[in-house]
Formats: structure tokens, sequence, C-alpha cells
């Protein structure tokens, strides 16, 4: 339905938009403007009107007061976060936290995209990629208790395992190097079964004639993934790729802190922004110090955006988001 | 057309849910009018009546919890009793405990006028005050609370003035907290061992649970703080955690002498106690991922743990732990003497504040008197209908009428509105232990009073300091504190804590103290 819609609409625009400029455009396709419209009120709403109160960071924030009642105190707020050493540190664990999922769920979902499509058992096919779905459903606080479970020093399966095979018990949760990957192996577990569903339905999507002629000139399986599959799924892996750097500041909060929690001898690892910022004014309530490192991340991750899509442009202008 | 027509009512479904979503929300957030107008109601219903020269006037009060079985019934019974006195009627709403805070906070903040708010030290009274959100209640009360203010000891009052003004109630069924431990009684006494009464002996008890008891952990506690100022290393003082639970600067006070304050890291009491439970730690008296900790009372009930931090009533713990481990007895052990006097600071955990915003003051401070006009008045919002709710059992006693299911009663939580260590009774059935510690908590002979009693810390000016050091005192100091790190590390700690500020706090604390201590005399 949308399809047919669409196609008019193009041939129409090609046609008569220099004409008739914006208004016709929106009068032409007033339909699929319309459908737009609950879409851009609710960023209008919930996304950009909100921004007002990024003043808050560069106030003395007073609920009686209210923000723009409050008085202004310059750069105040932000002095917490960076007088104190850890900023570097935090930042640093929160990139290199994110560097890793990032880098390990694309290859890996990638990968398991294409070897899915390869599968051609269906009822096979199905099952896993069910399987690999479903802990998309599970929310962090139950992972959390999945993993102490795991990962207890008494009792935990692991050491108790451990302790079967007559090896030597590991104290998880005063082992701070250990949890990077750890976190990494729950963030797989969780998230690629969701990645893995884009990216199969992209190549599900490929015209076939592509893969028939290639088999045709004697291409192996693995050149065929190499020369064509690949290629064609660069743009999505991009930005894909692309929304995740996006958010490379972002923490995921409901992550760290339901598997980390209060477990202060793991915070040299595993301390992201989001975590610190929060236990630092949970006690506080400072509304003025919260929002400047809501601003400072905002701010990381728009120079991010903007840079990395920067670059693809030059490297694969088809690509860039914008 | 078909299609076109298709897209148009989807475009209209998505366009109406939008707004359905924030309709739902401006709903929840009017629940908070709603009682104002049900009182409004109220209100012009007792003006037809009303022959009174008071107008009448409608109270509403926000508290935190579920709303309490049959509360319709009591109010009811209760507006009676107010119409005929104050010619007011009386609605209370309540928000579940973890949306209470922000509720109260937007509340405040959007200038409603419900009359009564609760609020703590611990939640965000501090902040409240200083945003101006409640009334300055002393010359109120002073004109209009005789009875209030004969009900509630002056020290009471004094204790927990905030910052020299009666900015809430306090409410508190004793005068002072006490700090202890809960132990497995049954355990005790199948070692054989004495009712213990001194550190040596809890050792032992740790370590008898260590040896007869596969499987079982002998001490724990939450992960995100350090048990010692809760029993083991405040016992005979009366100590001042400045900075907060993550920042602290312990300040040790005695009836007649406030000692040196230091960082927590040179102080000779905290000291000895690193030395000590660091030495349980790798002895394995206390749980291995003691640092993850989440729910310690959930796994002493259920008799994984011998031991945690306790309170001194143990008669609702005593009742759910028998049910799942039949023969268990919960004890309350406290390393001060049990017949000595306790020292105290009087400070208490919960206010019921008057919202700056009420429009009639006077009347709501009336109707806080009306409660501790009369005992029978107390005794009917506490406790519900006398001989529906509850029967009185005598030497301010109270039991539950035969053949009533006490989790389907009236249950008020009588410290989030009225709490009163005179006015308060004792259920018939609780324990000697319980009706012994309630009687010596209640005995301003059996306490005293700190150098410190009504010492309000001020946090503002290290509030940058404070919250770097509690960003990193849980990764630093906490594990040192709680026996999983070693001692050896203490100047690695150091070293961070005095990066993030922690000293500015210490001298803080010094002035502030001082300057107190100055003032007082």
């Amino acid at each position: 339905m949308s399809k047919v819609l669409c196609e008019t609409g193009h041939s129409g625009k090609k046609v008569r938009l220099r004409k008739n400029g914006i208004l016709h455009e929106l009068l032409k396709n007033k339909t699929i403007y319309l459908m737009m419209l609950p879409g851009i009120l609710f960023f209008f709403i919930f996304a950009y009107i909100p921004m007002v109160g990024v003043i808050m960071a560069f106030k003395d924030y007073n609920i009686k007061k209210g923000i723009f009642g409050s008085s202004w105190n310059g750069l105040d707020n932000f002095k917490f976060f960076f007088s104190s050493g850890d900023a570097f540190r935090i930042t640093f664990n929160t990139v290199y936290m994110n560097l890793l999922f990032l880098i390990f769920s694309t290859v890996i979902s990638v990968a398991l995209a294409i070897f899915l499509n390869g599968v051609t058992k269906k009822v096979f096919k199905k099952v896993t990629q069910s399987v690999m779905f479903l802990p998309y459903f599970v929310s962090w606080a139950i992972v959390g208790i999945i993993t102490q479970g795991f990962f207890a020093s008494e009792n935990g399966a692991i050491n108790s395992f451990l302790k079967s095979i007559n090896m030597e018990p590991v104290s998880w949760n005063s082992s701070p190097e250990l949890w990077p990957f750890i976190l990494v192996i729950f963030y797989l577990w969780k998230w690629c079964g969701y990645n893995v569903v884009i990216y199969l339905a992209t190549i599900t999507g490929f015209d076939t004639e592509c893969f028939e002629a290639a088999a045709i000139d004697g291409a192996s399986k693995f050149q065929q993934i190499r020369y064509i599959t690949i290629p064609l799924l660069m743009p999505t892996i991009i930005i894909l790729t692309l929304l995740q750097i996006g958010k490379i500041f972002y923490g995921d909060f409901g992550m760290f802190y339901s598997i980390i929690g209060d477990n202060g001898i793991l915070y040299a690892t595993t301390d992201v922004i989001d975590t610190y910022v929060y236990r630092a004014l949970r006690l506080m309530s400072d509304f003025g110090m919260a929002s400047a490192v809501g601003l400072y991340q905002s701010l990381m991750c728009f120079v991010m955006v903007f840079g990395s899509n920067l670059l693809v442009r030059k490297y694969q202008s088809d690509a860039a988001l914008f | 057309m078909f299609k076109k027509l298709i897209c148009l009512l989807l475009a209209g479904i998505m366009f109406v849910s939008i707004f359905t979503a924030c309709g739902s929300k401006t709903n929840d957030s009017t629940t908070t009018n709603s009682t104002n107008e049900s009182s409004d109601e109220a209100k012009s219903g007792s003006e037809k009546s009303g022959s009174e020269e008071l107008a009448p006037y409608a109270i509403s009060a926000f508290l935190p919890g579920d709303t309490p079985l049959h509360l319709d019934e009591v109010l009811e019974e209760a507006n009676k009793k107010l119409k005929d006195a104050l010619n007011v009627t009386l609605s209370i709403n309540f928000a579940s405990w973890t949306d209470f805070p922000n509720k109260a906070q937007v509340m405040i903040a959007a200038g409603d006028e419900t009359d009564l708010i609760f609020d703590a030290p611990w939640m965000h009274l501090p902040q409240m005050i200083s945003a101006g959100a409640y009334l300055d209640l002393e010359q109120l009360l002073n004109e209009h609370a005789p009875d209030l203010l004969k009900a509630f000891p002056k020290l009471m009052i004094d204790a927990n003035r905030q910052n020299g003004k009666i900015m809430g109630i306090p409410l508190g069924d004793v005068l002072s907290s006490y700090h202890g431990l809960w132990i497995r009684g049954d355990l005790r006494e199948k070692y054989g061992m004495p009712p213990i009464e001194t550190i040596e002996q809890y050792e032992q008890y740790l370590m008898k649970v260590k040896e007869n008891e596969a499987g079982m952990i002998p001490l724990t506690w939450l992960g995100n703080y350090c048990i010692g100022p809760n029993g083991f290393y405040d016992a005979g003082y009366d100590v001042v955690l400045f900075g907060g639970n993550n920042a602290e600067v312990d300040i040790f006070a005695t009836a007649d002498e406030v000692e040196e304050i230091v960082p927590i890291y040179e102080n000779p009491h905290v000291l000895e106690w690193i030395n000590m439970v660091r030495k349980w730690y790798l002895a394995g008296l206390i749980e291995k991922d003691q640092m993850t900790q989440k729910d310690e009372t959930g796994a002493f009930k259920s008799g994984k743990v011998a031991s945690i931090k306790g309170d001194y009533i143990v008669g609702t713990i005593q009742n759910q732990i028998e049910s799942i481990i039949p023969g268990a007895k919960v004890e309350f052990i406290s390393f001060e003497g049990k017949n000595d006097k306790h020292v105290t600071n009087f400070a208490q955990w919960n206010f019921i504040c008057v919202n700056a915003n009420a429009k009639d003051p006077v009347r709501v401070v009336k109707f806080l008197n009306w409660m501790y006009e009369d005992q029978a008045n107390y005794d009917l919002l506490r406790y519900g209908i006398k001989d529906v709710h509850w029967v009185d059992a005598g030497d301010k006693m109270y039991d539950l009428p035969q053949g009533i299911d006490a989790s389907k009663n009236y249950n008020f939580p009588g410290y989030t509105l009225m709490w009163n260590p005179n006015f308060e009774r004792t259920l018939a059935t609780s324990s000697e232990d319980d009706k012994f510690y309630y009687k010596k908590l209640r005995d301003e002979n059996m306490l005293v009073p700190s150098m410190l009693t009504g010492f309000t810390p001020d946090l503002e000016p290290v509030k940058n300091e404070i919250a770097k050091v509690s960003a990193i005192w849980p990764s630093t100091m906490l594990p040192i504190l709680n026996g999983s790190v070693d001692i050896s590390e203490l100047p690695k700690a150091q070293k961070k804590l005095e990066d993030a500020g922690y000293l500015k706090i210490v001298e803080e604390a010094k002035k502030q103290v001082s300057e107190f201590l100055a003032n007082k005399k």
C-alpha cells in the first residue's frame, strides 16, 4: 500500500516540485506527511522542548525558584566532575567498554546472520533465531541476579564446578580485571539476537541474481560472502555502527548497575559515567550537577556522531547518515 | 481511495495515541488534587451543619506507604470527632515508598496546597527546608498546640530542630535509636553459650557457627555500607557521620566530651574495627562476597546467615523466621550493657511537616494538637476503632481482637504521622525483651544526652567534595572498612580520598562542631 503511494509521490515530485515548491509537496503527499506528524510531535515534545532544561547545568537550581528563577552560577556545576581525578578514568571506562561491545557485537552478529542465511533447514533456522532473540526480553535486573548465581565466591555455579574438577576457585567479585570480558559476554548474549534479525532481514532482501551469477562463474560459498554479501551489507553495518557510536559516551546504566551494583572493588574497570554520577548525586540530589554531567555526555556524543559521519562521508558517501 | 482512507485512519490512531499517553500522565498528576476535590465536597457538606464559629476546613495529608486497609471507616469516625472539635475534615493520600520522594518533591515544586507532608533527613528534608517548602512551627506550636508540646518531651523537640528551627514534628515511638545485631538464639544455646554481651563472646559465636554449620555464613551486611557504626565501634558513644554514609567523618561524642575530629583513616576506633573485621574476614566469619550483598534480611530469614544487623524489636522477624525454620529463635544483642544508660543525641528519623502553601496553618497545627489532646484521639487514628480493630490490654498495651487476622486488620504506619513515645502503646503479645527496650528507650532517666545533641550538619559548603568523595568511597575506603581488602591498602585509599577533597570535609566538620559547642556554652 505504502509502496504504491510512495511511487506516485515520487513521480509527482520530479515533475512539479520546482514549480510549486514546498507547499505543493505538502499538499500532494498530505497523507504521508500526516503520518509523520505524530512522530515529529513526539520528538518535539519529549526531545526538543526539554532541551531548555540544559540551562540548569549553569544554575544553582532551587526547586522553589524553578528553572528560570534560579540564580546563575557559571561553570561551578562542572567543577565537581572535572576536578575529581576520576573524570578521565570513567570516561575511558565508558568509551572502552562501549568499543568492546560495538566491535564484538557487530562482528559476531554479522557472522551469525550470514551463517543463519546459509542454513537451508527452515526449522533449525527459526528455532535458532528465536533462541537467540529471547534474551532481548530479559531485563537487566534479572540478568544481575543470574550473574550473582554464576559468579558468587561461595556456592556460585562456576566456582562449584571448578571445585568439582579439583581446580582452585576464583574470587570473581574481587577481580576487577575479569569483568570487562564477563560484561561483553552478557552484552552479546542479550543483544546479538536482536542485531542478527536486522542483518538477516537485510541479507534476505539482496537480489538473488548476484549470487546465482557468481555461482555460475564458479565462486565458492566463501568468495560469495567475501565479495557479495559483506559489501552489500556494508551500508547497514555502517548505519548501525554510527548509531552505536552516538551512544558511546552513555554507559548502559541498567546493565552496569544491575550486574556490578554497589561492589566498589570492581569499579576500577567497570565504573562508567552514568553509574558514577548516579552514585555521586544519589545522596546530594543536586539537579544542577547532574545536568552538567548530562550536558557533557551529550556534547561528547554530538561530537562523536558528527565526526564519524564526516569520516564515513569522505570514504563512502552513500552510507553516511546525513 | 480505500487505501487512502486506511492511511488516514492509521495516522489518526497514531496521533490520538500520543495524546492518550500524555492524557494518562495528566490523570496521574491530578490524583493529588482529587482529594482536594473530595474534601471540597466534604467542606460544602459540613458548611450546612457547621454551627461553630470556625469556618469549615479540609485538611489533607500526603504520606508514604500503602493505603492502610479500612482507612475509610476509621477516617469517617475520626472526621465526626474532628468536625465537632475543630470543624475540620481529614483526608490522607498515600504513595508507595519508591514513588513518594519524587512525588512529594514535584508537588512542592508545583505549589500544591496539601497541608501535611511527610519528610525525613534521609529523604530530602534539608533540601526542602532550604527550598522553603515547610513552615517554621515554633510560634504556631506555642500558640495553638499546648497538648502536643506536653506530649513530646522537650528534649525530643529541641534535639530535632533543623538549624535551630522546628521544621517538623519528630515522630518516634521511643526517644532514641539503639544499635545492635541479631543472632540465632537457638544456635547459641546449641553451643552451650551464655547470652552474648561482649564482642569476644560474639566472635566465639561466629566461630562456632563456622565450625558447626556447613554452608552457613556467620555474618554479613548490605554491600553499600559499613556495619561498624551500627553496633560495633559506636557502642557507648554517640557517633555522628558528618558527610553522610559515603563521605563520612566519624565524630565520637559522649555526655561530656567530643573526641578530637580526625580523618576516618586516623580514627583509633575505626582503625581498631578495621583490624578486627579483616581478621574476621580472613577467618571466614564474614561472607566472601559481602560487598555484593543486597538482601541480608532475606538471607537471615532463610537460615543462610547466622547474624545480621538488627533492631531491638524482634517480634516480626521472629514470626517470619519461625515459619521458615521451625525452632529458630532471634535474639537481639548489643555490646552496650543492657542496664547501662545509653548515650544518644535524641535524633529522630521521621518528621511530619506543614506545607508552606497550606491555606490555614493554624487549623493544621490545631489538628496536630488534637491527636495528643486525648489518648482516645491518638488511638483512633493509630490503631483504629476500639474493639473493632484493637482492644485495650491495660497498662499502655493493646492487642488484636479475637479472631482477627493481623494482615487484614487496620494497620496505620504511625511513624509517618503521629508516633509519640508517651501515647504509643505496646503490643501485649510482644516478647519480654521487646518490652524491656521500649521501656528503657522511653525513659529519660536511662538516656544520657550526648554533647552533640541538637547538632545538625550543614553540608552545603562542602557539597562538591562530598559528591566527589562519595563517588570513590565504595572503591577505596569501603572495602577496607568491610574487611574485603587488606589494611595495607589504606595509604592508597587515603591518597585518593585526599585528592577528592576529603580533608575539606574534615575541616568543615571541625569548624561546625566547635561553633556548635561554643554556642552551647
